[in-house]
């Protein structure tokens, strides 16, 4: 062993912390070499004397100055420390996690399956009362009452049963014709009509809850079975009626409203002229009962920006709308009313859709106008409704079909041409010169 | 067998302590006050500073307590606290300088105290020797000043309180060849400072090899 690595050992040997085989060659090489020997002794008195300080005493009261400052400190942070508080709180928070679960996945579906049932019960009731019983919707209101009016009216004047004012090729006597669209203003229309609540009457198709297309003949009237609506539409239609958004000075007092009822809910429309007698339209989500939750959705039929506002329908029957403008140029659209997943009733799945399209005429016009003539062979009801719409100055809105129409009309009221189209294509058509219903089974 | 006894106890107060007895507490302070308050001496040269150091750990270790390990050692983890505490009151001195003399001795007013090296033994001795001990141990004092400050720490733990290489491992947070070295260069210097003289021969030795 050289000097340098016994140099190296010598503390640890002092300090007993060689082991034996180190220690014995540490020690022979001591022996033989008196400098290291030497310095082993240099480094036991070196550390002697270091060992022989004494520890400094402590100071005065240092135990008790060190006592107050740890109750200070304890009086600062809570002694129930950290981690007994998480001890404490780990159940606490287990419960609540528990709690959570359990409404997620107990009450809550409880609540919806409780309140589909309730739903379930009452559509039910509905279904069985048949096509007479009072569907819980507001505009649905006053229809007994204008069927009594009806009534009375056909037999005053039995006479006139059957008559249709307009046909597919016929022209109508403009004179004539204008006036039979204002239902409450004389008997004629109700008249012509009266056939139809009477089939109906006497078909007596319980479970049926909305009538079928028109019984008139050809391109007759549709029967005032709902002229009620017709008359309600009319007074909505009057700014500062409920219900009726106030959207500025621009909007007049005419207006046209369309409507779809659909089994269970339905998008109401009404247009109202904006500036320029560009139409205003407002949607108005209805549902028969309550549903939960839609989208609706306007998209121009070309390409443009779409718009969609989120309905919610579980806690009311119906919901307005913020006005829409449609920009100029964009005549047809499509307005989709989307239920949301999870709201379906029980029995349908997936969610549904209700399609349909509204057309915009570029200019409201007054009710009266006569279209001068129009005819639609082999077209699209698409295009044909537009077509409509632009020379009626109607806003129609219609479920999307793709059937194809052949339809000619020629210089008919244009009251008259939407009730002959929409007609054909299995609807009911009520007009009077504020507003203009279709209803579409 | 006692020191088994004594660790069990110590084990007793201290989760006494981290159930927030301060009774508890009190007793363990009582019982490392001297080493603690020693070592953070010895480190800042001063007893002000030393008291500081000493209370400041205690504190820290009050405060960690919830955190410490049961079975674990309360005075090396106390020893680690102070070495921190002192080793950070150095780095602050370093960025306002002080020649390492002024450490002890006239550092703001606090003169060593000559009764401190009498208190533990009686003043039953001849006033000669006091006075002789007195001039050794500032000699002792002086060359522990002058190491740095990680072998001071090493110097103090081992050579003065006796701990073993693994406990002063385990208060500065290092291996044991980290400890072994220090604690030899510290041992070098010490010797150089402390040695008698005409021992200084041990040098021809290491360079003939």
């Amino acid at each position: 062993m050289g000097c340098k690595k016994a140099r190296k050992l010598l503390g640890e040997y002092l300090d007993r912390r060689l082991e034996g085989g180190l220690s014995a060659r540490l020690e022979a090489h001591l022996r033989a070499c008196p400098a290291c020997a030497g310095e082993l002794e240099a480094l036991r008195i070196t550390l002697q004397r270091v060992g022989s300080l004494t520890s400094a005493p402590l100071p005065e009261g240092f135990v008790e100055k060190v006592s107050t400052a740890v109750r200070q400190r304890a009086a600062v942070q809570p002694r129930p420390n950290r981690w007994q508080t998480l001890r404490w709180l780990a159940p606490a928070f287990g419960v609540l996690i528990i709690g959570m679960i359990t409404w997620w996945q107990v009450v809550q579906p409880a609540g919806y399956r409780a309140k589909r049932a309730m739903a379930e019960r009452e559509w039910a009731e509905f279904e069985r009362a048949g096509p007479a019983a009072e569907p819980p919707v507001r505009h649905y209101k006053g229809r007994a009452l204008m069927r009594e009016e009806m009534k009375a009216a056909a037999k005053e004047s039995p006479a006139e049963t059957g008559k249709p004012r307009v046909g597919a090729e016929g022209a109508a006597p403009r004179t004539a014709a204008a006036p039979q669209f204002r239902p409450k203003q004389e008997s004629e229309p109700l008249a012509v009509s009266r056939e139809a609540p009477g089939s109906a009457a006497s078909g007596g198709v319980e479970g049926e809850r909305v009538a079928r297309a028109p019984a008139a003949s050809g391109l007759g009237y549709a029967p005032p079975e709902r002229s009620d609506e017709v008359a309600m539409k009319a007074e909505g239609g009057r700014p500062g009626a409920p219900g009726y958004p106030a959207t500025g000075g621009a909007l007049t007092e005419k207006g046209a409203a369309l409507d779809l009822a659909r089994r269970s809910a339905a998008v109401r429309v009404r247009a109202a002229k904006g500036p320029e007698g560009r139409p205003v339209i407002f949607f108005r989500a209805e549902a028969s009962q309550p549903m939960g939750l839609f989208a609706l959705r306007v998209s121009p039929q070309r390409a443009g920006k779409e718009q969609q506002w989120v309905v919610d329908l579980s806690r009311s029957r119906s919901l307005e709308l913020p006005p829409f403008f449609p920009p100029a140029g964009a005549s047809v659209w499509r307005v989709s009313l989307i239920e949301k997943s999870g709201s379906a009733l029980p029995g349908r799945t997936g969610p549904r859709h209700e399609d349909y399209r509204l057309f915009l005429p570029s200019r409201l016009l007054p009710p009266d106008e006569t279209l001068a003539s129009a005819e639609y062979r082999g077209a699209s009801s698409a295009q044909a409704l537009a077509d409509l719409s632009e020379k009626s100055g109607l806003v129609l809105l219609a479920p999307v079909s793709q059937e194809s129409v052949t339809i000619s009309l020629n210089r008919v009221p244009a009251d008259a041409a939407i009730s002959a189209l929409a007609s054909f294509l299995g609807c009911q058509v009520e007009a009077d010169g504020f507003a203009r219903n279709l209803i579409a089974e | 067998m006692a020191d088994i006894e004594a660790r069990l106890d110590e084990a007793a107060l201290i989760a006494r302590g981290q159930r927030g007895d301060l009774a508890a507490f009190d007793r363990l302070v009582n019982l490392h006050a001297a080493r603690v308050f020693n070592l953070a001496y010895r480190m800042l040269g001063s007893r002000q500073d030393a008291e500081d150091a000493a209370q400041e750990a205690f504190l820290r270790a009050f405060s960690g307590l919830p955190k410490f390990r049961r079975g674990a050692a309360f005075s090396t983890w106390i020893h680690r606290i102070t070495v921190n505490i002192c080793l950070d009151e150095l780095k602050r001195r370093r960025n306002r300088p002080q020649p390492i003399s002024s450490l002890y001795g006239a550092r703001d007013g606090d003169a060593p105290d000559p009764m401190d090296c009498l208190s533990a033994q009686k003043n039953s001795e001849d006033p000669a020797e006091i006075v002789a001990r007195r001039a050794e141990h500032e000699e002792v004092e002086k060359a522990l000043a002058s190491l740095p400050a990680q072998q001071r720490a090493v110097a103090v733990m081992c050579d003065m309180e006796g701990l073993t290489y693994e406990e002063a491992a385990a208060a500065l947070n290092t291996g044991i060849g980290t400890i072994k070295s220090r604690l030899h260069r510290a041992r070098q210097r010490l010797r150089q400072l402390l040695a008698p003289p005409g021992e200084q021969t041990a040098k021809k030795c290491s360079q003939k090899r």
